[in-house]
């Protein structure tokens, strides 16, 4: 029988804001974007909560409902920082961590319990050290399997703490609403319940044979999963498999002169990621949404791996040309580099070429400055002339 | 125009002016072929205004004189599907459409105007005077090859490019003609071939022909042992003409790297092998992972390979190493090229180099075939 933990921080972006800023401690905080901007709330404080806000809701309907809220752009390197305090604690008790977000993991802690007790008591020990270190509340699910300990981490947010023992699965499950069911989207659910299930104790009740015939192969899986059973390892984080960015224009737009602005600012923003983690990568790929959300992804390997966004953002935009970008208005581009590897491992070149020792050298000296001065110290022509709005 | 002519002959022509005809446009009419009669004999011409090919139709005999442009694939597909013996094709001037027929089958196609077919390069019109006045061959000609030589360095040289970068010196190959010599240099950045074959003539010239071009053109003029390619220079187009067939290409104006100094004149050891069996271990080797490690001790040389995900390959070749131990790291796949293109029962010389050095190989007792390559960082 395995021992797996869920793990959630509550409200992870809002909290940290509150932490750093007492004055926001009660208020509703909400991090995504100024109120009058076209983003999306990406996370809210439970006091925020209590006005009907929740993330992924667009930030204008947000202050409709909440306009004495404090709005937040956020600071992702902040809460990458805390991120990575949390995954240092976590690891403590077991290698085997599989990170689903910067703020939720599993951790398989069954080899562990000999070590540091039983699962729950590991589960309390982590919640404990997160108040007093990082000063932040966390809700745990504690489970026989990763679908079961997620189920229940959610339960009773925030500070939850939920154990579903062996034996208990199908009565833990049993009241839940089919949505709760891995896999089960608004399409899935509306077919489940044109089949008269509500809850994941009516799919209990039915046979396998019958969900087969319904929804197929899908409809097994259903089953398996109402009945508590799940058994996918705990696999822990691999190495980077990719760097991107990607942004949602402020209007969507079809000038080309524009877009091209976007693309070479994203494309620096990866660029200076890869480079501050030692990484080189060959394969760019490129996101393109227009205003009919259509989203298109392209990508393209080069012979030979980058960290500069010269070379990034001409292959982008070499994609995005071959695609005819801007024949329908941009609203959203996103720009990403994977195949990666190590910078100090790998081909060696025959010929170095000067062009690209001068951009070696160029951006090793931005890189200092804006280590020492800030991103802000030093940039490109083209990117002020952008925000500088008209030419 | 009205003329007759063979199935077998012109399907045989078409096929090769087909292979120019550019699979996207902007040009509709170059997806058309020129087919046009000259002193009783049927040229068919093809071209994406990069590249371009003039077939001579053997067997052909010319009633009334003409100039069509027709639907080259679509022309290409009927030929190839109509039965073998004599046909019969013609323009219609009434109505502007092209007659196919056989005893018993009739196209009738329509056609482009032919006068706004793209103007054919100056050189094809050279080239036309000096066939019909064979003396002038030698006034105008760069050089000629036997087409098996020229298919064979095409073959040892094109691997070693990276014919979509968009560095023109990676997606072309140097020519250099200079001392009764023809060199090919292509690299595509991580490792370097250089190929010379003998040539007759008294020219220096340096040149960068697109890959692209270089693969049609070897494909084109084939490996016959008879055939002989004379190469041409006008007005910065390359071509290339035997017996009825004229290629010509564009040149890449660029700047091609001074590659004699990246080749290494002294290296860490050398080792001699069969090619076959070092190509064959290192095939193995290459199911692994695409990295290969070579290690080098006296008598002995142990191919090694790892991967973290499906696991590690190690064979041990006898060679005649004597000096210090010592290992490196290459793309398996960048020797397996080298080795490929080389005759089965010759000997193989690596020169290898310590350090982040590049290694030289080359075939035992032949100077004419060098490639330079960089090693692999390894980190076991």
């Amino acid at each position: 029988m395995r021992r797996i933990i869920h793990l959630d921080m509550d409200a992870f972006f809002a909290a940290i804001e509150q932490r750093d800023h007492p004055e926001y401690k009660g208020k509703p905080v909400i991090v995504g974007g100024l109120p009058n901007t076209r983003g999306v709330v990406s996370t809210c404080s439970y006091e925020a909560r209590a006005f009907g806000v929740h993330s992924a809701m667009p930030l204008r309907e947000a202050f409709r409902r909440c306009p004495h809220g404090v709005f937040l752009p956020g600071r992702m390197r902040r809460y990458q920082e805390v991120s990575a305090a949390l995954m240092k604690i976590l690891r403590e008790y077991t290698p085997l961590v599989e990170p689903l977000s910067c703020d939720e993991a599993f951790l398989d802690v069954t080899g562990s319990e000999r070590l540091f007790g039983p699962a729950e008591e590991i589960a309390r020990l982590i919640v404990t050290r997160i108040e007093a270190e990082l000063e932040l509340t966390a809700s745990v699910g504690i489970a026989p399997n990763k679908f079961l300990a997620k189920v229940a981490s959610d339960l009773q947010k925030p500070k939850g703490f939920v154990v579903v023992k062996p034996g208990e699965e199908r009565a833990f499950l049993a009241p839940l609403p089919i949505s709760k069911l891995w896999g089960v989207g608004p399409k899935t659910a509306a077919n489940l319940r044109q089949l008269g299930l509500q809850t994941i104790g009516d799919l209990q009740k039915r046979s396998v044979e019958e969900l087969r015939r319904h929804l197929g192969e899908t409809g097994e899986q259903l089953y398996r999963l109402a009945l508590g059973i799940d058994d996918r390892p705990v696999t822990p984080e691999d190495e980077v498999k990719s760097i991107g960015h990607e942004i949602t224009l402020s209007t969507d737009t079809d000038n080309r002169d524009f877009l091209e602005g976007v693309l070479l600012s994203l494309s620096e923003k990866v660029a200076r990621r890869l480079r501050r983690q030692g990484l080189i990568g060959r394969v760019i790929t490129l996101k393109i949404r227009d205003t009919d959300f259509h989203t298109i992804t392209r990508r393209t390997t080069l012979s030979q791996a980058t960290a500069f966004e010269e070379v990034i953002y001409q292959t982008a935009r070499a994609l995005a040309e071959e695609n005819q970008w801007g024949k329908k208005p941009v609203r959203l581009l996103g720009v990403s580099v994977s195949g990666l590897q190590k910078s100090e491992t790998g081909q060696v070149p025959l010929f170095n070429e000067p062009a690209q020792q001068d951009l070696r050298r160029l951006h090793q000296t931005i890189d200092q400055i804006k280590d020492r001065f800030g991103e802000k110290a030093i940039t490109r022509g083209r990117l002020l002339i952008k925000k500088g709005g008209d030419k | 125009m009205k003329l007759l002519c063979s199935q077998e002959e012109l399907l045989r022509s078409l096929q090769l002016a087909v292979r120019v005809i550019p699979t996207k446009t902007t040009m509709p009419i170059l997806n058309g072929l020129l087919l046009e009669t000259r002193n009783d004999q049927l040229f068919c011409l093809g071209s994406d205004l990069e590249i371009g090919i003039e077939v001579q139709v053997p067997e052909v005999t010319i009633i009334t004189p003409g100039r069509v442009v027709v639907a080259g694939r679509t022309l290409y597909d009927i030929i190839r599907h109509l039965p073998a013996g004599r046909i019969e094709m013609g323009l219609d001037q009434d109505n502007n459409t092209f007659k196919i027929n056989t005893a018993q089958t009739k196209f009738e196609l329509n056609t482009f105007p032919a006068e706004e077919y793209p103007v054919l390069p100056e050189g094809i019109r050279t080239i036309r005077l000096v066939r019909e006045d064979k003396t002038k061959v030698s006034e105008h000609t760069l050089f000629t090859l036997p087409a098996a030589a020229f298919s064979t360095a095409v073959k040892q040289s094109i691997y070693a490019t990276a014919p979509n970068d968009s560095r023109p010196f990676l997606s072309s190959v140097l020519w250099e003609l200079k001392e009764g010599k023809l060199r090919l240099v292509a690299t595509d950045i991580n490792r370097l071939v250089i190929k010379d074959l003998p040539v007759m003539g008294e020219f220096e010239e340096e040149f960068l022909v697109p890959v692209k071009s270089l693969k049609e053109m070897a494909a084109i003029f084939g490996d016959d042992q008879e055939d002989e390619i004379h190469f041409l220079l006008l007005n910065r187009q390359l071509y290339a003409t035997s017996r009825g067939v004229v290629f010509y290409t564009r040149l890449i104006n660029a700047q091609f790297p001074r590659y004699e100094q990246v080749i290494p004149v002294e290296f860490d050891g050398q080792i001699q092998c069969d090619r076959t069996s070092i190509l064959t271990a290192l095939t193995r080797s290459s199911l692994v992972d695409s990295a290969v490690k070579l290690s080098l001790s006296p008598d002995c040389l142990n191919i090694y390979a790892m991967s973290p995900d499906l696991g590690q390959f190690s064979e041990d070749l006898n060679c005649s190493y004597q000096d210090e131990s010592f290992e490196i790291g290459f793309n398996v796949f960048y020797l397996m090229d080298f080795l490929k293109v080389i005759e089965p029962d010759r000997q193989v010389i690596f020169n290898l180099s310590k350090g982040m050095k590049a290694s030289v190989l080359k075939v035992e007792g032949s100077e004419d075939y060098t490639y330079v390559i960089m090693p692999l960082r390894l980190n076991y």
